[in-house]
């Protein structure tokens, strides 16, 4: 391949790879207008699928991984490798709530429930959950948490209403009253 | 002047210099793994985190991106013109990709200022703890790129170590793949 060749090549990798980035950015507000069962599968595709994609048009056409060397390759997979048994190994600990002889003391519904009806300051923190607050922006937060609990919209939509009034209110009360 | 052995021999069919960009980038492949392996599985543990990460701005994220993409481009570009002996396009090429590595940075202290003063710092929630140190670390990884562009280019410019815009190209084109998984992780999935 020429040098002209070259560089044509890389160009027209660079615009196959802002097309993926157009993708991995349309789908996901695609699947906004599609049922929850199908956009989960359409955000799958469309952002990390994409994303894979282009990791792999860097690292063979970006970094020539392909005309590289074996042992390059080698080194690269087993510390990949131990990424991968990293998370193999730690993320039940993390995800699941019991296994043989354990049982994790977090029942996360129960202290959902806890914190939003009661604001019940501890029960908010061990579920990482907002605590009611006059700050307009984590009223927002708290709200789209509690989303489905009695006193609570059933919507993110409502949330952001809630929250665009609970600002408006904020930025009128610092205001001076008239003829003060 | 005597030249560095890295670049004068090699063991492994691979240059020594090039092969220790790789060892480098594989001990950043466990660093890097490892914060996105347990992000992932928290993320995945706690569904009430999608409150925060919807507050993420995806359109700054996208421009990020386009912005590393781009930079790649011309840092490949340098690359083609050190092969042909060129250091003076090399060197100007190399310059481009750390101008789009000082605008990635500019557009991250924005983002970061706008939302830090808006409550969600580094404590807010575990979802932010994740955010800002993976953000962070990668920025860090930008900028450590940028001022070794800067060093090299002075001497490229000059059409001396040519061998080095090959090697700086690599490490920059591993910091973009990085920003690649972290767009979708903290900035699409809501």
């Amino acid at each position: 391949m020429s040098d002209d060749h070259h560089e044509k090549h890389y160009i027209k990798i660079y615009k196959v790879l802002l097309v993926l980035l157009a993708v991995s950015i349309v789908g996901p507000e695609v699947a906004k207008f599609t049922p929850p069962t199908l956009s989960k599968y359409i955000i799958l595709v469309t952002a990390f699928g994409i994303a894979f994609v282009k990791a792999y048009m860097v690292a063979k056409n970006f970094m020539h991984l392909n005309i590289e060397k074996p042992i390059v390759h080698y080194f690269l997979a087993t510390c990949l490798s131990f990424v991968v048994l990293f998370f193999a190994a730690t993320s039940p600990d993390v995800m699941k709530q019991d296994g043989s002889n354990w049982v994790k003391d977090y029942d996360f519904p129960t202290l959902q429930a806890s914190c939003c009806q009661q604001n019940n300051a501890a029960d908010c923190k061990l579920a990482g959950l907002q605590i009611e607050d006059q700050d307009a922006y984590k009223t927002k937060i708290r709200c789209v948490q509690c989303l489905g609990i009695e006193g609570y919209p059933e919507t993110a939509k409502e949330c952001k209403a809630q929250f665009k009034a609970a600002k408006t209110a904020a930025l009128n009360m610092t205001k001076a009253p008239s003829g003060y | 002047m005597t030249k560095p052995i890295a670049t004068t021999r090699e063991a492994s069919g691979t240059p020594t210099g090039r092969l220790a960009v790789w060892w480098v980038i594989a001990s950043e492949i466990v660093i890097f793994g490892g914060l996105l392996a347990g992000y992932l599985m928290h993320r995945l543990g706690h569904p009430e985190w999608v409150a925060h990460a919807a507050n993420t701005n995806v359109w700054i994220g996208a421009f990020n991106t386009f912005v590393l993409l781009t930079s790649s481009l011309s840092a490949v570009l340098a690359h083609a013109a050190a092969e042909k002996g060129n250091g003076p396009k090399a060197a100007n090429l190399l310059l481009a990709t750390t101008f789009g590595g000082l605008i990635f940075v500019i557009v991250k202290s924005y983002e970061w200022t706008y939302e830090i003063s808006h409550g969600m710092t580094i404590t807010a929630n575990g979802f932010w703890a994740f955010y800002y140190v993976a953000a962070g670390l990668h920025a860090l990884h930008v900028v450590a790129g940028m001022v070794i562009m800067i060093i090299i280019s002075v001497a490229a410019r000059k059409g001396r170590e040519l061998q080095r815009v090959e090697l700086i190209g690599i490490y920059w084109h591993f910091v973009d793949l990085v920003w690649i998984f972290l767009f979708p992780l903290l900035y699409i999935a809501k």
